[in-house]
């Protein structure tokens, strides 16, 4: 794989059906966006995973958001972990 | 034909619950197995392999991503079969690295494994993006826990990002630090509980590393306990968890 520049690269986080994130693209934005540089990269080692079919490009920002909110430790979970230390 | 190793991800959420010193001695104890072994240092800012073995590195994963320097020339070889690739230390910028740098990093990792028969990834503490696709480039994933809140918290919120992001649902559980073996499965079990519960994962118990002062003074000598205290506690729960390893 050949390095782009790291200035006016933009990254984009592509997911497969699963919504696995399985590879990244690389959008080179210095050139005219009817010439886009797409560097697809397989970033996961799951045999099933297709990298180079774009099924649902996702930008990185929803990604991080999505991930946000469904990842946050609940207070019950939190006491369901403690809960045996004290019996 | 080309090999296609293990590749296994060392991971805790919490810092200080015994990652480093536990990839170490795994490492090196595959090795003595006759198992190839290629132990990546994954806190990629703050190196630890390298202190635990006592060696001075010249050269680190931060001359492959800056200067694209081949990562076979900076493996070191601790003993025959056992290979190390060292981070940095004091590197703030190599715990932040970018998608491109990953992606590169990766690549560059894929073109040396099959040499090994297995990958261990010492990550970092926290729940960072070089612990997350570390995690997710492996193909198993142990997450190490001791029994306290904050680092069953800790393993927990890992777990549950890893799942939720990446879709891994297969953890193998190591209870560090533990009094008893008994001790060891009440904090599996009750792991394994909430995980169930409410993330409908079903964890594997990898088995528990007692409190061993031999592991200690392995640190301070910086080397594995499995050299200097072979017949230790804490070298038989490795020998044993290793029986487990080689079967993943």
């Amino acid at each position: 794989m050949q390095r782009s520049c790291r200035n006016g690269v933009q990254t984009v986080a592509i997911e497969d059906e699963q919504k696995r994130l399985v590879g990244i693209i690389l959008f080179d934005a210095s050139l005219d966006k009817k010439k886009i540089k797409v560097i697809a990269t397989k970033i996961s080692r799951d045999p099933d995973c297709q990298p180079n079919s774009l099924v649902c490009p996702v930008p990185e920002q929803d990604l991080l958001q999505r991930s946000r909110e469904s990842c946050q430790v609940t207070v019950e979970e939190r006491s369901q972990l403690f809960a045996f230390l004290n019996n | 034909m080309t090999n296609s190793p293990k590749i296994i991800c060392v991971s805790s959420g919490k810092g200080g619950v015994g990652k480093t010193s536990f990839s170490v001695n795994m490492a090196c104890c595959l090795a003595r197995q006759k198992q190839k072994v290629l132990l990546v240092d994954g806190d990629l800012g703050l190196a630890n392999v390298d202190v635990l073995l006592g060696l001075n590195v010249r050269h680190t994963l931060r001359e492959t991503i800056d200067e694209e320097r081949p990562l076979s020339s900076i493996l070191v070889e601790i003993e025959p079969g056992f290979k190390v690739l060292p981070a940095s230390s004091g590197v703030p910028e190599m715990a932040n690295i970018s998608y491109e740098e990953q992606a590169f990093l990766i690549n560059a990792l894929e073109n040396i494994i099959d040499r090994f028969d297995y990958v261990l990834v010492d990550s970092a503490a926290g729940i960072g993006d070089a612990v997350l696709w570390f995690n997710n480039w492996a193909d198993n994933n142990i997450i190490i826990l001791s029994p306290d809140p904050t680092a069953m918290t800790d393993a927990y919120a890992l777990i549950k990002v890893l799942f939720h992001r990446f879709g891994k649902n297969r953890f193998h559980l190591l209870i560090n630090n533990v009094k008893s073996k008994k001790e060891g499965r009440q904090v599996f079990n009750n792991m394994k509980n909430v995980l169930k519960k409410f993330l409908q994962i079903s964890p594997d118990y990898l088995g528990a590393m007692p409190q061993d002062s031999a592991v200690v003074r392995a640190i301070r000598s910086q080397k594995p306990f499995l050299e200097i205290s072979p017949d230790s506690r804490a070298s038989r729960a490795v020998m044993e968890i290793s029986s487990q390893i080689l079967l993943m």
